[in-house]
């Protein structure tokens, strides 16, 4: 009872933090990025929150019980994302929005390569088809935990949620997505370290953990649960995939992501920037290294036979690995202490759910009706209502799918990390590093990112489980999206240098 | 030995490189990122 009286005064509480933000949206430019109005500590947190999602506090403590440290370069390559975000993107990108009144992404491409239809749409479509992947994958967090923790039924949980967070999303825009985003930041990153402190000292301490964990011999990676990497040819740990998962794709996609990079553009005062990579490093560490420390609590807590994990409702044979946060939460915090990991969790869940919705929101009405279709000649008012149809729309199509989870879905949700990767990092660094990168050869490059990432990742990854891991260099398994990340960058190399000689070859004609 | 470093060489029950890459690198990267934005700060100061 305390658990749901938590949960609602949490829900309201969000709601009407959302909806008195929503006050001071007057502009477009207002519900897209904040008018580019965000403090300093504010705009730390809307990074941080855009980026910690149920994957986070559930998929981070779910992996370090299966692989224990051996996958700790999860916990770099993370936080670095965002140092990334700030110190390649964000800088440039936000002197840029202040200069030319840029507020997405798209208006960036558009700007740079004077091309106001083709490259906006198609950036816009990839954005939005990676919004609505992830958010399927929110919802479905959203119904176990509520199920798991609460008792809860699956699809009441996603109403719920959905209900709130759409109305928050839709009355304030950015500004309530960033007001709401900062207490849900401030509530993962004090509840999962609590968490982890609380755990660890239950069990003996960090030492006695470790020890423990060495003493595992059976379950998936014993005896590499201590080790930074497992033998070459192990799926998952294996070095090579180690480093194409969390040294190339994680931080380099994440940090383009399009709920994360388009944030840059809501920071008040560009000079500031340069104290966000040890802020955005030193928070993003400490919410990753809490919450796998945690998942190898678990793994020891098992080992012990103080807890045992449900399971998995789709994969037969399988534990539900992923629960191992509120599962280990319940056995050994104190009553008091575990009802709030429940908002924790969906503080962590709600905080990525409403980035992507206006994301969504956005991409349709502000980069594809706005300037596409009417040419940049529609009203405000339209352009406000038509972003609020298509929250709604995306919020309700998105829920109404993770109530009954497609097979597809974890591949789904892993694929939409690598087209991050392979279709708008090479597209945005080009862009900005490379002045004689060209608009065809950006659209070409994006286009075949987005393409050899979806084949490339269905023939290796095997869905609906898929990781990639059965793409193998050397006989050593590597991650899919790199294949399609060395083909957009190669393709934008090779169309711009031939674009760039067939405009010399021109130029030295008409002369 | 003193308490953190055991006879075997483990670290909080840990490899030394394990401790390594665990802890002490996400140290040094915090550092070092700090050391930048200072760095810049002052460059920036200079500057005006």
């Amino acid at each position: 009872m305390t658990e749901l009286l938590l949960v609602i005064l949490y829900l309201v509480g969000m709601m009407i933090v959302g909806i008195y933000a929503s006050r001071k949206v007057r502009s477009i430019s207002d519900f897209v990025n904040a008018g580019g109005s965000l403090g300093f500590w504010v705009f730390s947190l809307l990074m941080i929150a855009s980026l910690v999602s149920g994957m986070t506090a559930l998929g981070v403590a779910g992996l370090g019980y299966v692989s224990g440290y051996a996958t700790w370069w999860e916990q770099l390559a993370v936080p670095l994302s965002l140092v990334l975000s700030i110190l390649l993107f964000g800088m440039k990108l936000n002197r840029l929005a202040k200069e030319n009144g840029i507020l997405t992404v798209q208006d960036y491409l558009a700007f740079r390569f004077n091309d106001t239809k083709g490259l906006r749409a198609a950036s816009a479509i990839f954005s939005a088809f990676v919004s609505v992947v992830y958010l399927i994958g929110q919802y479905v967090a959203i119904g176990i935990i509520f199920k798991i923790v609460l008792g809860w039924d699956y699809r009441l949980a996603i109403v719920v949620s959905l209900i709130v967070t759409l109305a928050y999303v839709v009355a304030g825009g950015l500004f309530a997505v960033s007001w709401t985003s900062f207490i849900q930041g401030l509530i993962v990153i004090g509840g999962l370290t609590v968490s982890a402190i609380l755990i660890v000292n239950n069990l003996g301490g960090l030492e006695h953990v470790n020890k423990v964990l060495t003493e595992i011999s059976e379950g998936p990676f014993a005896g590499y649960l201590n080790k930074p990497w497992g033998p070459w040819e192990v799926p998952l740990i294996s070095p090579l995939f180690l480093f194409t998962l969390f040294g190339l794709t994680v931080p380099l996609g994440l940090a383009v992501a399009p709920h994360i990079i388009n944030n840059v553009m809501s920071l008040k005062d560009t000079s500031r920037m340069k104290y966000l990579p040890p802020v955005m490093f030193g928070l993003g560490f400490l919410l990753l290294s809490t919450a796998k420390i945690i998942g190898i609590s678990g793994r020891v807590a098992e080992y012990l036979g103080i807890i045992t994990l449900p399971s998995h409702p789709v994969i037969p044979g399988s534990k539900l690995t992923d629960a191992i946060f509120p599962v280990l939460a319940k056995a050994v915090l104190p009553y008091e202490v575990y009802v709030f990991i429940v908002v924790v969790i969906l503080a962590a869940v709600m905080s990525t759910t409403d980035r992507l919705l206006l994301t969504f929101g956005v991409n349709i009405a502000y980069d594809i009706y706005h300037n596409v279709i009417a040419k940049g000649n529609s009203s405000a008012k339209k352009i406000n209502l038509i972003n609020r149809a298509a929250i709604v729309c995306v919020g309700v199509l998105t829920a109404y799918i993770a109530m009954s989870p497609p097979p597809l879905i974890a591949w789904l949700i892993w694929l939409a990390l690598g087209i991050m990767f392979s279709t708008w990092f090479p597209t945005l660094f080009l862009s900005l590093y490379w002045r004689k990168t060209t608009r065809n050869a950006v659209l070409w490059g994006m286009f075949v990112g987005f393409i050899s990432t979806i084949i490339v990742g269905y023939a290796a990854a095997k869905p609906p489980l898929g990781l990639g891991i059965n793409l193998t260099v050397a006989g050593a398994p590597i991650y899919f999206p790199v294949i399609g990340f060395l083909a957009s960058t190669v393709t934008i190399v090779i169309v711009s240098i031939i674009e760039n000689l067939k405009m010399r070859v021109e130029n030295e004609v008409l002369e | 030995m003193n308490c953190f470093i055991s006879d075997s060489g483990n670290i909080l029950g840990l490899p030394l490189i394990t401790f390594t890459i665990a802890f002490a690198t996400p140290a040094t990267i915090f550092l070092i990122l700090t050391l930048l934005a200072v760095v810049k700060r002052r460059r920036g100061g200079s500057r005006k």
